[in-house]
């Protein structure tokens, strides 16, 4: 898995939000704590160079338990897109500000 | 209160970034004293989150703000109005007209007002907050055997007040309308200086309060008031539900089969239509076992379990007469779903995104859905219609919809990245709708105007010689939002 394979599983995300009411996080939290918002933070860091240090508390707070996948039309793999963005952080692949990485090194 | 000791007002003489920063910093000071510290949020990223919807729009917020209660909703207002700022309420951002964009103000979020209120089986109404989400107030409900009859497909994430807001409809609307026919009463606040909050109809099942304004609210997609409390109507859920699923060699043939069951007097819950394109594409993508093939019609008619096998014999009679290629049916939900009869039209969306995902790969895909609706008779022309502009611009059309009453919903997939494909995507989309408009048919059945069909409603009034409507509804605007503060430059 790669990078490429990220960008592509990301680009797909429509936006629907089906994929909002399993979430166990996102429950009376805002939407960076699930899965549309996980997606879309990937997007945004990978396509906007945006990333901040919600950024990164959404994607570390994913529980990758796969609940939102079956609800996804685009059939997004929204677990293992999480997961691998992940290592590719700590791998150094991404080009994020040093200040927002330091919590994840 | 709103803390009067916070000066704002000084800050905006100047456009220059240093002052914009302590304008913007003043206001999220305000907002905090308002709703706590915790509910008021800046962070770059959530803005990005909070500022696009499910068409690929995306504006500029200043903050995004989470009330927990109608008193919030009203301080806010309050600080609004004295210092002019643009408020844009939001729920699940899943519209698809660009009414819920910010340009330069604050996003109000419902997500934390999320209650079911009250649910009252005999007087015959539910009392929600507006950030509920359809399907959930149908989860709760099943448990009294009721149900909120208006689905739209999105109904697992659009919340309550963004579908008033909308206007929207679903999968049942032959049978059951769209929101406009459920709302009893609502509980909103309007952009004045007060904040002042209004409770308009009743929770009772009839109501003549002079104007009509709860129907005025419903379809204003958030230009007049903000709904911070809804009385919906419910129904007894049905006991059971007959599918007949046919395949037809022509959307004419489709439409024989609608106009008989109409003369027969039955009126589905459902009568869904998918083009030959979803039907062939869609079985490669998803599992269904059927053999049909062609254009796809969905039946679902309400019946109790003893009555089922006439009703669905007089349906496979129906649709035979019409000339039908292949017939399916089931006897209940439960066999439909065994049978997988409907997962052919659960395809049409998802096969929009995996095709535009094959073509245009790292890019951003964007599917875009169009809302058209016309007489139930003319539904074959307007298929052939958007196939022949889909042609005339290069796009692959997809055409799927409620055709129970007449909805139809032309549906391309575009790469947002290429603006040249987006324009012709915005030709393309004004050609039918002029189209639509000549055979009798409207630009919006349910998704709204937004920003993306102001000039698609201009065009339609004036078609229709009624530009005055125009300057009326711009009149309707100004009397409820004199300083223009709530969702700017949206409809009108
Ligand atoms: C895949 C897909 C399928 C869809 N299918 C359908 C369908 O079958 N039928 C249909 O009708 N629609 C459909 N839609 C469109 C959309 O989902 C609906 O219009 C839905 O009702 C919007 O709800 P929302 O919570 O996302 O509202 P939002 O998109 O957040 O807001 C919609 C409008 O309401 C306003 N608003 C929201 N809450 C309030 C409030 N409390 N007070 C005042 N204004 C408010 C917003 O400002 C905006 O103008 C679909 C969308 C998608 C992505
Ligand atoms: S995998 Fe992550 S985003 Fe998906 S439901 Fe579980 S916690 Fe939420
Ligand atoms: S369900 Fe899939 S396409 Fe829809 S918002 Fe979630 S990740 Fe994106």
């Amino acid at each position: 898995m790669s990078l490429e394979f990220v960008l592509k599983e990301v680009s797909r995300c429509s936006f629907c939000g089906f994929c909002e009411h399993v979430c166990p996080t996102l429950v009376r939290y805002t939407r960076h704590f699930g899965p549309r918002g996980r997606i879309q933070t990937i997007l945004f860091a990978l396509k906007n160079n945006l990333a901040t240090e919600k950024s990164i508390e959404g994607l570390y707070t994913c529980l990758t338990c796969n609940a939102c996948r079956i609800q996804c039309p685009g059939d997004i793999k929204i677990a293992e897109v999480v997961r691998e963005f992940r290592n590719s952080l700590r791998r150094g692949e991404v080009d994020i500000d040093e200040k927002v990485l330091k919590e994840v090194r | 209160m709103i803390p009067d000791n916070i000066q704002i007002n000084q800050y905006k003489i100047s456009n220059s970034s240093y002052f914009r920063v302590i304008f913007v910093k003043n206001i999220v000071k305000a907002l905090k004293k308002i709703v706590g510290k915790n509910n008021v949020l800046t962070d770059e990223l959530i803005l990005a989150l909070y500022s696009k919807n499910a068409i690929g729009s995306s504006g500029k917020a200043l903050c995004v703000v989470f009330p927990e209660n109608s008193t919030h909703i009203s301080e806010i207002v309050r600080l609004c109005y004295k210092e002019n700022i643009k408020i844009y309420p939001q729920g699940s951002a899943t519209e698809l007209s660009g009414s819920s964009t910010p340009h330069d103000g604050i996003v109000m979020s419902f997500s934390k007002m999320n209650k079911i209120e009250e649910i009252n089986i005999v007087d015959g109404y539910v009392c929600v907050q507006p950030g509920v989400r359809i399907h959930e107030l149908n989860d709760v409900l099943s448990e009294y055997g009721y149900m909120f009859p208006v689905d739209p497909a999105s109904g697992k994430s659009a919340t309550i007040g963004g579908a008033i807001n909308t206007g929207a409809g679903g999968l049942r609307g032959a049978r059951y309308g769209t929101m406009t026919d459920w709302v009893l009463g609502l509980e909103v606040v309007i952009p004045d200086e007060n904040g002042t909050l209004l409770k308009l109809g009743n929770n009772t099942l009839k109501c003549r309060q002079g104007y009509d304004l709860v129907r005025l609210i419903v379809g204003s997609e958030g230009t007049l008031a903000i709904v911070t409390r809804a009385f919906l109507k419910i129904t007894p859920a049905p006991e059971n539900i007959v599918v007949v699923t046919s395949f037809f060699n022509s959307p004419e043939d489709a439409m024989k089969a609608i106009g008989e069951i109409k003369k027969r007097r039955m009126l589905p819950a459902m009568m869904e239509f998918i083009d030959e394109d979803v039907v062939r594409m869609g079985k490669e993508i998803i599992d269904v076992k059927t053999e049909g093939e062609g254009h796809m019609l969905i039946v679902g008619q309400e019946c109790p379990p003893e009555l089922a096998e006439k009703c669905a014999e007089k349906l496979v009679n129906i649709m035979k007469g019409a000339d039908a290629t292949y017939i399916d049916f089931a006897l209940s939900e439960s066999e439909a779903e065994n049978k997988g009869l409907i997962n052919l039209r659960r395809a049409f969306y998802p096969l929009a995104i995996n095709l535009g995902s094959k073509e245009f790969g790292e890019s951003i895909t964007l599917v875009l859905i169009e809302d058209f609706v016309v007489p139930v008779s003319k539904l074959p022309e307007a298929v052939r219609i958007v196939k022949e502009a889909g042609k005339k611009y290069g796009f692959m059309v997809l055409t799927g919809g409620h055709v129970g009453d007449g909805n139809l919903h032309p549906m391309i997939w575009t790469d947002v990245e290429n603006k040249e494909m987006m324009e012709k995507a915005e030709k393309f989309y004004l050609e039918i709708m002029e189209r639509i408009i000549e055979i009798g048919g409207s630009i919006s059945a349910e998704h709204g105007i937004g920003e993306m069909k102001r000039e698609g409603l201009k065009l339609e009034l004036r078609k229709r010689g009624s530009e005055k409507a125009l300057d009326i509804m711009k009149q309707i605007k100004e009397v409820w939002d004199p300083k223009s503060i709530l969702n700017p430059n949206k409809v009108v």
